[in-house]
């Protein structure tokens, strides 16, 4: 089971990015612009691996609306076997705990998830606590970065990135995993596997399907505005005909501010 | 514990070096100025602190009302799951309604396991944590699409579980004469967890100073094309007086630089005096992590990169050309700018 999400590609350009007047979007100028998020690919590659060692079902989720099934396709090119879009006006993104709550309704109809693999966090809003809040509503324990992974017998063997150490975590099954872009490249869809994704049926779960009332969980975040923060600096670029010459006067600016 | 009706603050907190943390001075600053606006309490959690347990008392110095110490001798191996059990626990006992948390791995995990079990909303990652005057709502704000924007969220509830941002907020500042309550408290066997078990920990490689805490930080990115280049970045930093490296998200990616080399939003925050960034782009999502450097200064053959418009001073330069030159320029004047800088 691996949770995705598409995002605002976040390579796209600083003069691309712009607010939407309600202050509370971000434009998306149009679809190509969103992909999945790097550390949500890398997620689906370590669930592919699981599948090719020692066997398993993956199975694709994500919620949202435009782009989702464009991302869905992708990981089911790349190898995974179902994909779920979850999809309602009435979800709101601004909770994550809410976002989280849907997920796990979700990972619950689907039934009988071994491991719940997530990335680290998403791309666009940052919240990193989605996977905390699927291990919470399951019941399960979450563990975060994660940079590998061994499926024992009711375990996961996971090795985690904490400050200036690696700790090494035995994790009772089920589990929700947060992966982080050190476990490995994701592999590129092959042309068969496009093809053969394209062909397969996607699942959509609205709220009734999940069972989710409006109101069920309360809403408490709210977005009061987004802003773009004013840091810039004005730079003053070093001159001279010669990398020595440039060299120089670079040590000399240094040792006016002190700093050298 | 707290007198009737008392909002209780509650912050995590942690010793380095023998001290009260920076992490936990900088929430104590923010936790003083919550309590304030609310008539509350700050109470301060310690969990097995490598340090004498005495020493967490000072906290009560930096605006702590009360400390809890909790220890567990001979223990190293307790994990995060056995810490959100002990704070479950004293959430409940003081009727702690906001909870505040480093932006750490394990501040950051705690936060929202305890957060989501309470029902408390929970948002990670703030620079700026406030009360608002006309409702009383507890107003944060985040760096949302990494970095490249901010959100300001109002929170419509009394409680929360919140991080912050290292480095967002001055440290709060000490005061002897001040007075408080301290508890030292043993963890009970049966509070351990056992869903996640330690099996190991394997320290990364170090060598010069902490990155978070190095006066100098020289940091590469995508244009360093190489181990061999990072190695180069190395001598300058050492060059500079015991300066660090650091390393964006593509280096780390490459393998070029290890994990905790990484600056920016999923790895360190650091404020050096001088930030040196070395053929890399200024992504947003690294800025996050250098923007509170004294002097910022870019070397890249790209005159349209955007770590241009956040540096002081910028060198338009194939970095393979200009750091050997840089580096005999420093190294020609060992006096160290002696003679007249006034130091």
């Amino acid at each position: 089971m691996v949770c995705v999400k598409q995002v605002l590609d976040p390579e796209l350009p600083m003069d691309q990015f712009q607010i939407h007047p309600d202050k509370k979007h971000v434009f998306i100028p149009n679809v190509s612009a969103l992909t999945i998020t790097d550390y949500d690919e890398v997620a689906v590659e370590a669930a592919i691996r699981i599948k090719e060692k020692i066997g398993a079902k993956v199975i694709v989720l994500t919620m949202g609306d435009r782009g989702a099934t464009k991302v869905l396709r992708h990981c089911m090119a790349m190898g995974a076997d179902e994909g779920v879009l979850v999809s309602d006006s009435a979800f709101t993104e601004e909770d994550r705990a809410i976002t989280a709550y849907v997920l796990a309704r979700a990972i619950e109809k689907i039934g009988d998830v071994d491991l719940v693999l997530c990335g680290r966090q998403e791309a666009d809003w940052n919240g990193g606590v989605v996977h905390y809040g699927i291990a919470h509503f399951l019941g399960v324990p979450c563990c975060v970065p994660v940079k590998a992974m061994e499926v024992q017998d009711r375990i996961i063997r996971v090795q985690r990135i904490k400050e200036d150490v690696i700790e090494i975590l035995d994790v009772s099954l089920p589990c929700v995993l947060g992966v982080d872009t050190e476990y490995g490249e994701p592999r590129l869809p092959t042309t068969k596997g496009i093809l053969e994704a394209s062909r397969r049926p996607l699942l959509t779960w609205n709220s009734q399907a999940l069972g989710v009332e409006p109101g069920h969980i309360k809403k408490n975040v709210a977005l009061l505005e987004l802003f773009v923060p004013v840091l810039e600096v004005s730079c003053e670029f070093i001159q001279g005909d010669t990398v020595e010459e440039k060299a120089k006067l670079l040590a000399k600016k240094l040792r006016e501010n002190l700093v050298l | 514990m707290s007198r009737e009706g008392r909002k209780i603050v509650l912050v995590w907190g942690e010793i380095e070096k023998n001290e009260i943390g920076m992490t936990t001075l900088e929430l104590l600053n923010v936790a003083q100025a919550l309590v304030r606006a609310l008539d509350g309490e700050v109470h301060v959690i310690f969990v097995n602190p490598k340090t004498e347990k005495e020493l967490c008392g000072q906290a009560i110095f930096f605006g702590a009302d009360t400390v809890h110490v909790f220890d567990m001798p001979g223990r190293s191996d307790l994990t995060w799951e056995t810490c959100v059990a002990i704070v479950q626990n004293l959430v409940r006992e003081v009727s702690a309604s906001i909870l505040l948390f480093p932006h750490t791995l394990t501040g950051s995990q705690v936060a929202c396991q305890v957060g989501f079990s309470f029902g408390f909303p929970v948002v990670l990652d703030c620079v700026q944590i406030e009360i608002e005057e006309s409702s009383g709502n507890l107003v944060v704000t985040r760096p949302v699409y990494g970095g490249k924007c901010y959100g300001i969220y109002t929170l419509l509830s009394e409680s929360a579980a919140i991080t912050l941002h290292p480095k967002s907020v001055s440290p709060a500042r000490k005061e002897e004469s001040k007075k408080g309550k301290v508890f030292f408290r043993e963890i009970r066997e049966d509070i351990l967890q056992t869903k996640v078990r330690l099996v190991d920990v394997i320290p990364f490689e170090f060598s010069g100073p902490k990155l978070e805490d190095a006066d100098v930080v020289v940091c590469g990115g995508r244009g360093i094309g190489g181990t061999e280049g990072f190695e180069q970045l190395k001598e300058l930093a050492l060059a500079l007086g015991n300066g660090a490296v650091g390393a964006t998200r593509a280096a780390v990616n490459e393998g070029w630089a290890s994990q905790e080399k990484l600056i920016g939003i999923s790895g360190k925050t650091v404020a050096p005096k001088l930030y040196i960034g070395v053929a890399l782009s200024g992504a947003c999502q690294h800025i996050i992590g250098m923007k509170g450097s004294k002097i910022v200064v870019a070397v890249n053959k790209d005159p349209e990169a955007p770590i241009f418009r956040f540096a002081h001073y910028g060198v338009v330069e194939d970095y393979k050309r200009f750091l050997p030159a840089f580096l005999q320029t420093i190294r020609s004047r060992p006096e160290k700018g002696g003679e007249n800088d006034g130091r």
